[in-house]
């Protein structure tokens, strides 16, 4: 009998040890019963986010299951549960090699498309230059950090930054969009602001007065 | 005890439980419930820790750059207060020196606080505006310039502003009345206080990058009378080369340059936007866009220079339609399937070359006989000659499809704000003269006549001089009246485009 159970419990951790090291050096998808540091991080990102309540602890459960679909669900991914690439790229996690993302995507105008396309994804393509514009006139402004990192995670400054949403992967038309704001396009004459009319509280924001409106937003 | 279960069986109708299942429900089960328990506490408990470390890691954040900032608000307090009893024009281009990188370390200082950028825009500002003036005052004083009694008078008033700004900061620092969450940011500087008590920081005049009659500038471009909405509608059609383009008009924005939006459908598909100054009816910005083009890939492959010269033809060939007579392609940018195209105005002027005889003569170590020879030289240097200066603020951008050579965009934004004919120097120094005070590592390429923009918002003619260094590109601006090095830009030409660092 003793016998037996211990061959049933060598099998069963052999099985274990092989199907974690299998979930960890495929590493292309993590999903319900992975394991490990990239489900941590997963896990950290949505917690962050206000998509995960559960524990960090590396086990990629239910709850954890839940918040990915939650998030899937929001960024306009395939709701599945699952963390493929698209969903990985959107938490700002490289599933592939297990670290961030590559420097060479660091840079201003990269960081600049990810800020258009969390903010103004929606948005006509003039818009999302707009939002882009709106950026770099804070940095030529006094009023504001003279960086365009220091602009986009001021305080406050941008939803898409509270939301986590600046950390989706930009599509080719808010490279564009950044590229063309960088080149010195400006269709909005120079304004330092905008808001959605339709979700903006602050009453100081609402008190400025609205120069032009490109879609949704009204800039000023 | 078999038997006793089956009599009970027997007699009162129910099935016994057995011992393995009560010891079970007896003991294991509750000794697993109160294992979890524990458990739970222990992982509660942990998480507890986890999120206090977390919270005090945010606090230290914040709190040192809350103390860095109060650092850097009294130093450049003590640096205002130097420059109170300071005479020597060293001392004072020193001091001015320090007041502007604390200036810098500010504007970083203020990036990093939990603070709404509503809350702080306008101390924000103000300590902005002053290391930018610091920079300007010490510029001038290492020209040999003096502090006017009006700067004397409005520095006394920054350093008491700034005293107050320090006193504020410190106090609540040692209180400990800072917000110290990132949700939580209102109230430290408290804006809405401040727009009710009226001003709070002094307004700083003075010229520079930052300062309020640049940022608030009118646009110089500007000529003509008021357009309505059926003259936007016709210059419109101009500007797009379409009579019988179906527009909408939408309206007029305000903003800098107040302008006429219509957008709507070309002839031969294409959607279009476009953006008339109301002054004018002068372009401001339009695109095209073909509905059914197959966008793909970041950046385009790199134009051959044949295609690129082709391109910058066909882009000065549109300008000159549209009504910009003389423009110059000045760098290049390569979309998926396009490319940006800068080009900047071009002023013809008539120059009396000097070969800089004032220099020679007044220079210390210079031979009295060649300055002589340089005196006949400049007599005889003749009549002024007709040459054509590059105005760098005078910028329009198009955007041209790689495959048509159709111009699909277009920027003249920078037009419109700088746009005017220039009063040129009658004088200036010969470029070969010029040439002679460039670093002797820079291989010179190329040479031309320059108006580049100054950061007080003025303009400086200058002799261009492009040129290489150890495999780099760079561009040196020399004073064309004084022949002084103005700027040097790192010229980039990668996959992307050119870029001027």
């Amino acid at each position: 009998m003793n016998r037996r159970i211990k061959r049933i419990a060598f099998i069963l951790a052999l099985a274990f040890t092989a199907a974690a090291l299998f979930a960890f050096a495929k590493a292309e998808t993590l999903k319900r019963g992975s394991r490990g540091e990239l489900v941590k991080q997963v896990q950290t990102k949505l917690k962050s986010w206000g998509y995960y309540t559960g524990a960090v602890d590396g086990i990629f459960g239910s709850g954890t299951e839940s918040a990915v679909k939650a998030f899937q669900k929001k960024n306009g991914l395939t709701v599945d549960g699952i963390v493929g690439k698209k969903t990985a790229a959107a938490l700002g996690i490289n599933i592939d090699g297990g670290g961030s993302q590559s420097s060479a995507n660091s840079g201003n105008l990269y960081l600049l498309a990810r800020l258009v396309h969390g903010e103004a994804r929606g948005e006509p393509y003039r818009g999302k230059v707009a939002v882009a514009a709106v950026v770099l006139n804070r940095v030529k402004s006094a009023s504001f950090p003279n960086t365009v990192a220091g602009v986009i995670y001021q305080s406050g400054a941008f939803d898409a930054v509270s939301d986590g949403q600046i950390n989706l992967t930009p599509d080719t038309e808010s490279i564009n969009a950044a590229r063309d704001a960088m080149n010195g396009w400006d269709p909005t004459n120079g304004c330092l602001y905008y808001y959605n009319p339709r979700t903006a509280t602050s009453r100081w924001m609402l008190s400025r007065p609205v120069l032009l409106r490109i879609g949704d937003h009204a800039f000023c | 005890m078999d038997k006793r279960n089956e009599k009970r069986k027997t007699e009162k109708g129910y099935v016994p439980i057995p011992r393995g299942v009560m010891v079970v429900f007896c003991y294991v089960l509750p000794a697993l419930l109160v294992a979890a328990l524990i458990a739970a506490g222990f992982w509660g408990n942990g998480n507890r820790v986890r999120a206090e470390e977390l919270r005090r890691t945010n606090e230290g954040i914040y709190r040192q750059a809350y103390t860095e900032l109060a650092d850097s608000v009294y130093n450049m307090q003590i640096a205002l207060s130097k420059l109170m009893v300071s005479e020597s024009p060293a001392t004072l281009s020193e001091t001015l020196d320090d007041i502007r990188f604390e200036s810098g370390a500010i504007a970083g200082l203020m990036g990093r606080i939990p603070q709404s950028h509503a809350d702080s825009v306008e101390l924000n500002r103000f300590l902005i505006q002053i290391g930018d003036y610091a920079k300007g005052l010490s510029g001038a004083l290492r020209r040999g310039g003096r502090l006017s009694e009006e700067d004397r008078g409005q520095l006394m008033e920054l350093f008491t502003a700034s005293e107050a700004v320090f006193g504020e900061i410190s106090e609540k620092l040692s209180s400990g009345s800072i917000p110290l969450s990132a949700l939580d940011t209102n109230g430290f500087f408290d804006q809405t206080e401040q727009q009710e008590a009226g001003e709070r920081y002094p307004a700083i005049v003075y010229d520079g990058r930052y300062s309020d009659n640049i940022e608030n500038r009118e646009p110089m471009g500007l000529t003509g009378e008021d357009t309505d909405g059926d003259a936007a509608h016709k210059k419109a059609r101009e500007y797009l080369e379409d009579e019988g383009a179906a527009l909408e008009y939408g309206g007029i924005s305000g903003g800098k340059i107040p302008f006429h939006g219509l957008s709507g459908t070309l002839s031969d598909g294409r959607r279009a936007e476009i953006a008339l100054s109301v002054n004018g009816g002068q372009l401001l910005y339009l695109r095209t866009e073909n509905p059914n083009a197959q966008r793909g890939g970041e950046f385009g492959e790199k134009p051959s220079e044949e295609e690129l010269s082709r391109l910058e033809e066909a882009g000065k060939a549109w300008l000159l339609k549209m009504g910009y007579p003389k423009m110059e392609a000045i760098g290049a940018q390569y979309y998926e399937s396009g490319v940006l195209i800068s080009f900047a105005a071009v002023q013809s002027a008539r120059f009396n070359s000097s070969n800089g005889m004032r220099d020679a003569l007044i220079s210390e170590d210079s031979d009295m006989s060649e300055a002589i020879n340089m005196l006949r030289e400049d007599k005889n240097a003749g009549e002024a000659e007709e040459t054509e200066v590059i105005i760098y603020s005078d910028l329009v951008k198009l955007w041209l499809d790689r495959g048509s050579g159709m111009v699909i965009g277009a920027d003249a934004n920078g037009y419109l704000h700088s746009h005017t004919e220039r009063a040129m120097p009658s004088e200036i120094m010969v470029c070969e003269r010029a040439a002679e005070r460039l670093s002797k590592n820079l291989a010179i390429e190329r040479t031309a006549l320059a108006l580049i923009p100054m950061p007080d918002g003025s303009e400086k003619l200058c002799h261009e001089f492009t040129g290489s260094f150890a495999g780099e590109r760079y561009a040196v601006y020399l004073d064309a009246e004084t022949g002084d090095e103005i700027r040097i830009s790192r010229l980039i030409n990668d996959e992307n485009g050119t870029s001027v660092l």
